[in-house]
């Protein structure tokens, strides 16, 4: 049969591998620079775009969705094309792409910088942009779906059922997970609330990690480490039992990130036992990946894409034993809220997805400009100090998460808690600055490979259009009976198909039945819906990201009820759009924070929260006491939340900010009484209260968790029995 | 219904919230689905079926034709 001639096109590759070390640098730095603000606060500039609740959804969307994102992009549009024996199906649409996913990256930093956020964690950006994200993940799938079709090679190798897994899937998460009612361009609330909205978040969320930073990834590892090792995959057969256990068990193990919550125990229990299952495919893909290697290690020593692949697997394979001992409820119970879990995820980012990023690059661009790497010996150097990069910021945080965990629940000999909270944050201090420099050296690693590949791109010429040749693929018409399965490997639409409907099994049992009993949220009937002005104060709490130090979850443990109040339930969460439940305690807990402190401690601390608490690491939030709350928003925020199903009454929306004045006003009225704050707003020269946005913030502090403790204690006990 | 007096009730308007609709709007509760333990079980054994059918395939599966899908990227 005769040969066709075509051309790989590299260009498109060329510039995701740039925007993936650019993205990488960049949300390396901003990850650097939340690190120190946790022993040096005033880091963060008094300035609001720079403060740890706005920077910290900047580095770990920069990150995932900028840096892995971009990885994996450039590993896709450079393996798929030389797995499929094809050119890109459209170049038009490779270059939308680009410039689409770029564009995303740069609105998602600008409106994160302003405080532009719905509140769920890796899911912040705002309906708009949800929007265009959905749109550009379409022409990707066109573009991806295009190339299989036109393929010349008649097997689809399991690398590209990755690629399809990941896309099928993540179309799927981002779409449940972003329904969401607009209040205006550049806000809206989630259409779930409290326990849905959680159930609902971490079953997006695990599998972001799972769907987004580890399946196109080892779509990758099975491409990128049979090409540097030059050596077939070490078994055909465990890729493909990896690939379709991997992509069943993954959608189920959301719930784990709600152990010990208000979340129905029967949906906390499916998370677990599907959480443990998952180590069996997991550490079959990294075994595969490291046999790959088995006759060829000494290439090891010598080659640094291999050494960074080899660490990665690794990696892969510790975080993946890790997550699943976490899932059990006792770990769980140590290792929620703390530190540790932030070690936890960087082994899985630093080490899988970064060192298989940088492998990858130390592969591509000498392929792509036709000459060996710059230097090797800066590579090596590159590796090692990315090593103890790890080493140093994972161990810490191991350490501080034990030490935190240890401390929250140390009681005395007369049954009170030994350690105040602010103690148990200022023992860590040395972890956290230890932390910060493993990442210092993981960056300076980084800025290695910048001039390394810059001065590999200088010394070589860029092949633009790779030449190939293949025969064209030939329908096959068997006589023989086919397995089933190898008819699907075939046909990329019935692997789609097939995919999804495996994850879309695990979505919807678990789901379903949590949105549709009505036993599963027990309602109590003292939880009302929140006043405009905490309404409002609420929405201040989420611009500034309160929810990534402080949780509101308080869990049945004695130490936790101890330390902070009564459990939290299901039912005090219903008017909750977005839930607020948090994931890490770097600060108390707030979900009873109402009527804890005075109005008067709030203005002090928010302000300064050194004047209230010496030593505390919580950053100043000085504008509120400047900005003017916007309360043009108020009636069009009532009405979205009555679209969603808060009982308040019709045409509440117009006389709304009546109500709102009169609380602010009444709040204001308090706070001018109190002598340290009249001597705050003098010497600070702080005009009338009234009408900033502090005392929207303050209204809703002093709301949360209130309510119930005006429920009759036999209804609550009974509500929480249910 | 009315809120009684209490730390939102002395605000004039948002006395009048019906506190009856204490449920999401899109959604038609059921009260109870019987047994729900059986979707995850279910579930569970649908993932067993579909392993069990992979995983026979793929060891009956030819093995020239494994080693000469393993050797894609290499080609």
């Amino acid at each position: 049969m005769q040969l066709e001639k075509f051309y790989y096109d590299n260009k498109i590759v060329r510039a995701f591998a740039y925007a993936t070390v650019l993205w990488g640098v960049v949300g390396m730095i901003a990850g650097l620079w939340v690190a120190i603000q946790f022993y040096a606060p005033g880091t963060a500039l008094n300035y609001p775009g720079t403060t740890f609740g706005r920077l910290r959804p900047i580095h770990t969307n920069a990150v995932i969705f900028a840096f892995v994102g971009n990885c994996m992009f450039t590993g896709v549009y450079y393996s798929l094309q030389r797995l499929c024996k094809a050119r890109m199906f459209s170049d038009k649409l490779s270059w939308l792409h680009f410039w689409g996913w770029q564009s995303i990256i740069v609105l998602a930093a600008a409106t994160l910088f302003f405080g532009i956020t719905t509140g769920k964690e890796y899911a912040e950006l705002e309906w708009p942009i949800d929007i265009l994200i959905t749109l550009i993940w379409v022409v990707f799938g066109i573009n991806m779906f295009g190339t299989i079709i036109k393929r010349r090679e008649s097997h689809i190798y399991v690398a590209i059922w990755f690629y399809i897994a990941t896309w099928v899937t993540v179309a799927m998460l981002h779409i449940v997970n972003s329904i969401e009612i607009p209040v205006n361009l550049l806000k809206s609330y989630s259409w779930y609330a409290g326990v849905q909205d959680a159930l609902v978040q971490w079953w997006y969320g695990h599998n972001a990690v799972a769907f987004f930073l580890t399946t196109p990834i080892l779509g990758l590892m099975y491409y990128f480490l049979p090409k540097a090792a030059n050596r077939p995959v070490y078994s055909y057969r465990l890729s493909i039992i990896h690939f379709w256990a991997l992509i069943f068990i993954y959608i189920w193990a959301g719930p784990h990130h709600l152990l010990y919550t208000a979340l129905p125990d029967w949906a906390q229990s499916l998370g677990v036992v599907f959480s443990v299952m998952l180590i069996a495919p997991s550490w079959g893909g990294m075994l595969n990946g490291l046999f790959t290697l088995r006759g060829a290690w000494d290439k090891v020593r010598e080659e640094p894409v291999l050494k960074f692949f080899v660490v990665a697997v690794t990696c892969y394979g510790m975080s993946t034993f890790e997550g699943p001992m976490l899932s059990l409820k006792n770990v769980n119970a140590i290792a929620h809220f703390s530190d540790w879990i932030i070690g936890h995820v960087h082994i899985g980012g630093l080490g899988w997805n970064g060192f298989m990023a940088f492998g990858m690059l130390y592969y591509l661009v000498p392929k792509m400009f036709n000459t060996p790497l710059y230097s090797k010996k800066l590579a090596t150097n590159h590796f090692w100090l990315g090593t103890i990069g790890i080493v140093l910021y994972a161990i810490p945080m191991y350490w501080a998460g034990f030490t935190q965990s240890l401390m929250w629940k140390q009681f005395t000999e007369d049954g009170t808690l030994q350690y105040p909270f602010l103690e148990t944050v200022t023992q860590i201090i040395p972890m956290y600055i230890t932390r910060s420099i493993g990442g210092t050296l993981y960056l300076a690693g980084a800025l290695f490979m910048v001039y390394n590949l810059y001065k590999t791109v200088k010394q070589g010429s860029f092949i633009a259009n790779e030449e190939a040749e293949a025969a064209p693929l030939v329908k096959a018409h068997s006589h023989v009976k086919e397995y089933w399965h190898r008819v699907i490997e075939r046909r990329p639409m019935q692997m789609l198909v097939l995919s999804l409907i495996l994850v879309l099994i695990g979505g919807l049992v678990e789901l379903v039945p949590t949105f549709l009993v009505k036993s599963n949220i027990p309602t109590i009937a003292s939880v009302k819906p929140y006043t405009p002005l905490e309404l409002q104060g609420r929405d201040i709490y989420i611009r500034e990201g309160c929810y990534t130090c402080h949780s509101q979850m308080i869990r049945p443990f004695r130490y936790e009820v101890a330390r902070y109040g009564e459990y939290s339930k299901a039912g005090e969460f219903v008017y909750d759009h977005p839930f607020q439940w948090g994931s890490k305690r770097t600060g108390p807990d707030l979900a009873r924070e109402g009527g804890k402190n005075p109005d008067g401690w709030h203005f002090l601390h928010m302000f300064d929260p050194r004047q209230t608490s010496d030593k505390s690491i919580m950053p100043r939030y000085p504008w509120l006491y400047q900005d003017d709350l916007d309360i043009s928003t108020t009636p069009a925020k009532i009405r979205a939340m009555q679209t969603l199903g808060v009982p308040y009454e019709k045409g509440y929306d117009q006389i709304a900010n009546t109500d709102l004045l009169t609380q602010a006003k009444r709040i204001a009225d308090g706070l001018k009484a109190d002598s340290k704050v009249r001597q705050l707003m003098t010497v600070e020269g702080i005009g009338n209260p009234e009408s900033k946005e502090i005392i929207a913030l303050i209204a809703y502090l002093q709301r949360i968790g209130k309510d119930i403790k005006a429920e009759p204690k036999s209804t609550t006990a009974q509500a929480s029995l249910k | 219904m009315t809120v009684e007096k209490d730390f939102i009730g002395d605000l004039p308007l948002i006395k009048n919230v019906n506190l009856k609709y204490l449920k999401m709007k899109f959604v038609h509760y059921l009260e109870k689905i019987t047994d729900v333990s059986v979707y995850p079980v279910i579930s569970f054994c649908i993932f067993g079926l579909f392993f069990i059918a992979v995983a026979t395939w793929v060891f009956k599966s030819d093995k020239k034709q494994m080693e000469s899908n393993s050797r894609l990227p290499l080609d």
